[in-house]
């Protein structure tokens, strides 16, 4: 067990060391900041929304368009270079059982989303504090009621986020171990993923729609994992009268932890058999 | 029991059923792992929805796309929401009828929780456009008065509608029924169905303090004032602590306007309409009073 732990941790920081010296990854990492820090000039663009509301919004929506691109991309390219190079080959002729290999590659991949997410979401969530304490300001000046935002809401969200890139790179690993081209991967993993954001959509219509068939279906549509789940900004960080969801947000989490081991499972079942 | 060994690649019984086996197999798991892991994200799932379905409002394709749009986009919609809103406007000034229709849409569409822009494209569409339609037809001198009221009409019927469709999506919106109150009201000369729209936005949780104050106004216009006072009655339960009575607001609004006689008559029957020991009474007779006496 202690061996095996160590093996994985061997291939995980590995993993780590090499997505991290990609020049995407960096240059993404630096958009993403860019387009969350972008929010300071566009701020008079906040139409019909508050404009903590555009803030987060615009930090949240750089770490989800980024976040999702890199945790696609990095997953596919760490894992066929290793097959193309053939140091899989080397590496497996070691005492190193293939779903150590797989869960390695995870969180390899996995540790640098979490430093992505954590850079990103600490980012927002500066300029969040920042300008929150400026409008409470002029609102007390005002005498209007002061803008809210939840700390603790941004500290949940942060977690589910981390976990949803999760989720995102374990299923991307799932289709590693299935594809034969790195080109069939990516874009079996970019449906994987609009399948994921989306599935939420088709399960209410297969709910509206009458019969046992739909039923049927909307049963099946729990094979895809529901990453809209994960989506509980507004929720969190600015809750109504309802207060924060902590227990949705803990179910989601729970959910997505649960479906990376299932994926890195089956996915470690699959690659068993797979000639390199 | 004789079993078939065959190679790899000859296509055999036994190796077609294992091929399809396997892919089965992942399929079984999958559907199974997602069935046991659903329920737990299923609150999560409900509560991050980026549009009302599901809470009651009608699920049409229109909804889908914009559940789609949003989803696919993230956060990231609100900025493209508000770029396609900056754009509309510019549409706007160009007077550019179909390209402010499209910007504007699309921006509603992807900001489905916003007001903002549904409230926008709603003004434009009933009280802008038809200008432009009849200035496109050779201006209001040429276009004959019949034509520009069909126009009109048309347009202010288009806008209701689209109105409708936000209020059923989103019942506690204020906004939606306020803007329908002043098209039915501006644009159709309908009365009636103004007063009902009106009714509808002071019935809102965050209603603006006018809209009951159009409402009764309205009734009372029409005759139809211990209609107005039985509504207030009701009505007074849902306003909060040390919000503004209506009815008083009305008369003042009556007093400023040069009605003083109708100010006076309607303060006094609204305070016998009125339990004896009410504020509101103490206060709708102090004005009648006010406003009564010969020094004024």
């Amino acid at each position: 067990m202690r061996s095996s732990l160590s093996r994985l941790f061997l291939v995980a920081s590995n993993t780590a060391g090499e997505a991290a010296r990609q020049r995407y990854f960096l240059v993404s990492g630096l958009l993403a900041a860019a387009v969350a820090a972008l929010a300071v000039a566009l701020r008079a663009m906040d139409f019909g929304e508050s404009e903590l509301k555009f803030t987060a919004d615009l930090g949240f929506g750089a770490l989800f368009f980024f976040g999702s691109l890199l945790a696609v991309v990095l997953p596919v390219h760490l894992f066929f270079s290793e097959i193309e190079n053939r140091t899989a080959l080397t590496l497996l002729a070691r005492p190193l059982r293939r779903w150590e290999f797989l869960a390695g590659k995870l969180l390899g991949v996995w540790g640098l989303l979490a430093a992505l997410v954590a850079a990103l979401v600490g980012v927002t969530f500066a300029m969040l504090a920042v300008r929150h304490a400026e409008l409470v300001e002029i609102a007390r000046e005002a005498g209007r009621p002061s803008p809210v935002f939840n700390a603790l809401g941004v500290s949940l969200f942060l977690m589910l986020q981390v976990v949803r890139l999760g989720v995102v790179a374990a299923v991307t690993l799932f289709t590693c171990t299935y594809a034969r081209s790195a080109l069939f991967a990516y874009g079996a993993a970019f449906a994987w993923l609009v399948a994921g954001q989306t599935v939420w959509l088709a399960r209410e219509w297969f709910s509206v729609a009458q019969g046992a068939w739909a039923s049927g279906l909307s049963f099946l549509m729990r094979a895809i994992p529901d990453l809209q789940a994960f989506n509980l900004a507004d929720a969190l960080v600015f809750p109504g009268k309802a207060g924060v969801p902590v227990g949705a947000a803990f179910g989601a989490i729970a959910y997505g932890l649960g479906w990376m081991i299932v994926l890195i499972a089956l996915g470690s079942a699959l690659f068993k058999n797979r000639e390199l | 029991m004789y079993r078939y060994a065959g190679n790899a690649d000859d296509g055999s019984p036994p190796r077609r059923a294992a091929a399809f086996r396997a892919p089965v197999l992942v399929l079984v798991s999958l559907v199974a792992a997602g069935a046991a892991l659903g329920p737990l994200a299923d609150p999560a799932s409900r509560a991050s929805r980026p549009t009302p379905v599901g809470a009651g409002a009608p699920f049409t394709p229109e909804v889908a796309g914009e559940g789609l749009l949003a989803a696919s986009l993230g956060g990231l919609r609100t900025l493209v929401a508000d770029a396609f809103w900056l754009r509309a406007y510019v549409m706007w000034e160009r007077k550019d009828r179909a390209a402010c229709t499209v910007f504007a849409r699309s921006a509603c569409a992807l900001a489905p929780e916003s007001a903002y822009f549904r409230d926008g494209y709603a003004t434009w569409l009933a009280l802008d456009f038809p200008h432009w339609t009849v200035r496109e037809r050779g201006g209001f001198r040429r276009v004959p008065q019949p034509e520009q009221d069909a126009i009109h009409r048309r347009d202010a019927l288009e806008a209701l509608a689209f109105l409708e469709k936000e209020m059923a999506r989103d019942p506690d919106e204020p906004r939606y029924p306020e803007l329908a109150g002043q098209i039915a009201s501006m644009k159709l000369k309908d009365r009636a169905l103004s007063a009902e729209y009106y009714r509808r936005c002071a019935e809102t949780p965050s209603t603006p303090w006018h809209a009951a104050m159009h409402f009764v106004g309205m009734l009372d216009s029409d005759g139809r004032r211990a209609e107005a006072f039985a509504w207030l009655a009701g009505h007074a339960k849902r306003l909060p602590a040390g919000a503004s009575d209506p009815a008083i607001s009305y008369g003042a609004y009556l007093a400023n306007t040069g009605q003083r006689e109708s100010a006076v008559s309607w303060l006094r029957d609204y305070a016998r309409s009125l339990p004896a020991d009410s504020p509101s009474r103490r206060e709708a007779l102090a004005h009648g009073d006010r406003l009564a006496s010969p020094e004024r």
